[in-house]
């Protein structure tokens, strides 16, 4: 499962950001290594949105996410509490 | 506000998010259309036997309701024909120790004496589900904010922007409403002003308050002369139609003398990201306007996705769906259609940059 977020996830970057693929590691900061600013955050969070079918817009926990594993751990999280 | 004959107080239940009432409408097989029916401004009865919620679907729903704090559910039924699996339904409500409050054919039922104060706050810790799973803050109100078959109840309400808006009411409201000295308590019908304004943030116009301050009040549409910066010539949409939940209609008429139109009548291709971006205004300035909060504006950022499918022309309808999408901070994205008749003329995202300080809003 986690397996198949992670490659969901890549999938935004690359789609989204026109990131390469080898820079998609789960260690990799998304403002440091992947040089995201605030200005694509927003653009991150339509992206996750479209991709997962779930809605992040007044979610809080966003601000705190710096790594695409962070990112991982809150989708599963979203996808958790949706379905319970 | 001591509400003692229940364990948490309302006030708390409105601090931590929580409910207090939910309605759910199980009228099932009902296909009367009754006059004094209060569900027929929501589900007409054609649409009452589609999609009805299952027995199922409903037990979860009041579980759902009940961790979210409910301790009382007004169920609307049909007594000449009710639900089969009705008395199933009201046993699980029983075991749940949750209070039922049945209302036959859409008679309302009078509150406890209790909730009898702030019986017009019920958005704050009250909602209303219809019999195919649609949330809408009461069941006078058909403003959709979601449905339970695609999310929690609890995340609907959370994200719903019309429920943060009238929980905060003492900030949103518009209008003489506002400046009532039972404006603490009271708010209004919030159903009967959206059916009479198109603004389920404006001021009732059938409350006897309010009857010498009927020119102050608010009505959809309106002009947007007053909500956007952009002056004549400049201003690229007309007229704020309707809005809803993160959403709004908007029209828009050019006229020869319109900088953005061309020769042979038709519209400029950079009119169009404009028309989005005058609507993203329109909303928001609707949002603040009459209420005494200030407006610091904001800014386009810039356009993507965006696509233009056919020209428009000097004295066309045309109309502009916008819809907010995520915000982060200050930044927002919103996307938007803009159409004639069902014709789509353009589409596409627009990002913009909101100054509204701490609140972090788009």
């Amino acid at each position: 499962m986690s397996n198949k977020i992670e490659l969901m996830i890549n999938e935004v970057f690359q789609e989204s950001f026109e990131i390469e693929k080898n820079q998609l590691k789960p260690e990799a900061n998304i403002f440091e290594d992947l040089g995201l600013d605030s200005l694509d955050v927003v653009d991150l969070v339509v992206a996750l949105q479209n991709k997962f079918k779930v809605e992040i817009r007044t979610d809080e926990r966003i601000k705190e996410i710096r790594t695409l594993k962070d990112l991982c751990i809150f989708i599963k999280e979203l996808q958790s509490e949706g379905s319970s | 506000m001591n509400c003692s004959i229940y364990p948490d107080s309302i006030e708390t239940i409105i601090q931590n998010k929580q409910l207090f009432c939910l309605e759910i409408d199980l009228k099932g097989k009902c296909n009367h259309n009754c006059s004094f029916c209060y569900l027929t401004n929501v589900i007409t009865p054609d649409q009452i036997n589609e999609n009805e919620l299952s027995f199922n679907e409903i037990t979860d729903l009041i579980s759902q309701a009940h961790g979210l704090g409910a301790k009382k559910l007004i169920l609307y039924a049909s007594q000449s024909n009710p639900r089969p699996d009705i008395t199933k339904i009201g046993k699980f409500i029983v075991e749940k120790n949750l209070q039922i409050d049945c209302s036959f054919n859409g008679t309302i039922s009078t509150l406890p004496s209790d909730l009898s104060n702030i019986k017009c706050l019920k958005h704050k810790y009250s909602c209303f589900i219809a019999s195919d799973g649609s949330v809408y803050p009461c069941a006078g109100m058909p403003l959709l904010i979601g449905n339970i078959r695609n999310n929690t109840l609890e995340k609907i309400l959370s994200d719903s922007e019309v429920v943060e808006n009238l929980r905060n009411h003492e900030i949103n409201i518009k209008g003489p409403c506002r400046n009532c000295d039972k404006f603490s308590n009271c708010y209004g019908c919030r159903g009967r002003t959206f059916s009479l304004t198109g603004d389920y943030l404006g001021s009732d116009p059938l409350c006897p308050e309010n009857q010498s301050k009927l020119d102050k009040i608010t009505y959809l549409p309106m002009s947007v002369e007053n909500l956007i910066p952009q002056k004549l010539g400049m201003r690229v949409v007309s007229s704020l139609l309707k809005v809803g939940e993160r959403t709004a209609k908007i029209e828009s008429i050019f006229t020869e003398k319109s900088p953005f139109v061309k020769p042979d009548g038709s519209i400029e291709e950079i009119a169009y990201m404009e028309m989005m971006a005058q609507s993203a205004a329109a909303m928001n300035g609707f949002e603040k306007f009459d209420t005494d909060r200030p407006d610091p504006g904001g800014f386009l950022i810039g356009g993507q996705k965006i696509n233009i499918y056919c020209k428009a022309y000097i004295k066309e309808r045309l109309i502009i769906d916008i819809s907010k999408q995520a915000k982060f901070g200050n930044f927002g994205i919103l996307t938007a259609t803009i159409k004639r008749n069902n014709d789509l003329i353009a589409e596409g995202e627009i990002k913009i940059y909101k100054n509204d300080g701490a609140n972090n809003e788009i």
